[in-house]
């Protein structure tokens, strides 16, 4: 609830409320914040912001340069090689 | 879609951002991340770029669990698990590989032609005499 009092628009809501035009108990549907107005019509007073949208938003990671600067060499990997499976022939 | 396979130098060096890797092959993984191409991957790469990436003698170890999820996570990344199908390929093959160092490489060659000889992504010379490969 935090979250939503941060961003809700508060005077907006209690001007509402004074005039008596709208209901005292805010709902979420989606992302808005909603009141019932007159004639069973539907104000928005604000938007949800949830923390993990941010997340969502960020770009994937790749995998070019997931370790950049990590130097393997040829006989590092030829050492990889050889411990898994060692010359026979 | 284009397919190739992708041999561990090309994984690698893609993840450490290495100048040494090849011109197309830099391209034609860039494309598998963009999701225009696909890039099979045998298990045993990643084994041996699992093996690379926490090297104890070197010092190394970086989150390879981290690659492991990122490749699994695209779609366009196919993983070839060594099946009984790679083991008779490799047995009814096997004669021609011999001039490959080791049966790792002969892995990588044996699931591109399972793949209907697709080319592989490497630079390695001796892989180039015997099969499609490309860098």
């Amino acid at each position: 609830m935090d979250t939503i009092s941060q961003i809700l628009d508060t005077p907006k809501l209690n001007q509402l409320i004074a005039s008596g035009s709208g209901s005292a108990n805010p709902t979420i549907e989606s992302e808005n914040i909603i009141v019932d107005g007159w004639d069973n019509d539907v104000i928005e007073i604000g938007k949800i912001w949830y923390p993990w949208h941010q997340t969502y938003s960020q770009s994937k990671p790749r995998l070019w340069g997931l370790f950049k600067g990590l130097e393997i060499n040829e006989e590092d990997i030829a050492e990889t090689k050889k411990l898994l499976f060692p010359d026979r022939f | 879609m284009e397919r190739y396979v992708a041999d561990t130098h090309a994984l690698l060096w893609h993840v450490t951002a290495d100048p040494r890797i090849g011109t197309r092959a830099k391209t034609i993984i860039d494309k598998c991340e963009a999701g225009e191409t696909q890039i099979i991957v045998p298990a045993i790469v990643l084994v041996e770029a699992v093996s690379a990436l926490r090297n104890p003698r070197k010092g190394f170890d970086y989150d390879a669990g981290f690659f492991l999820n990122l490749l699994q996570d695209n779609k366009n990344f196919l993983i070839h698990n060594l099946t009984i199908e790679t083991a008779i390929s490799f047995n009814d093959n096997l004669d021609g590989l011999l001039s490959l160092h080791d049966d790792h490489d002969r892995l990588v060659v044996i699931t591109s032609k399972i793949f209907d000889d697709i080319p592989i992504i490497t630079r390695a010379e001796d892989i180039k005499l015997i099969a499609p490969t490309i860098w």
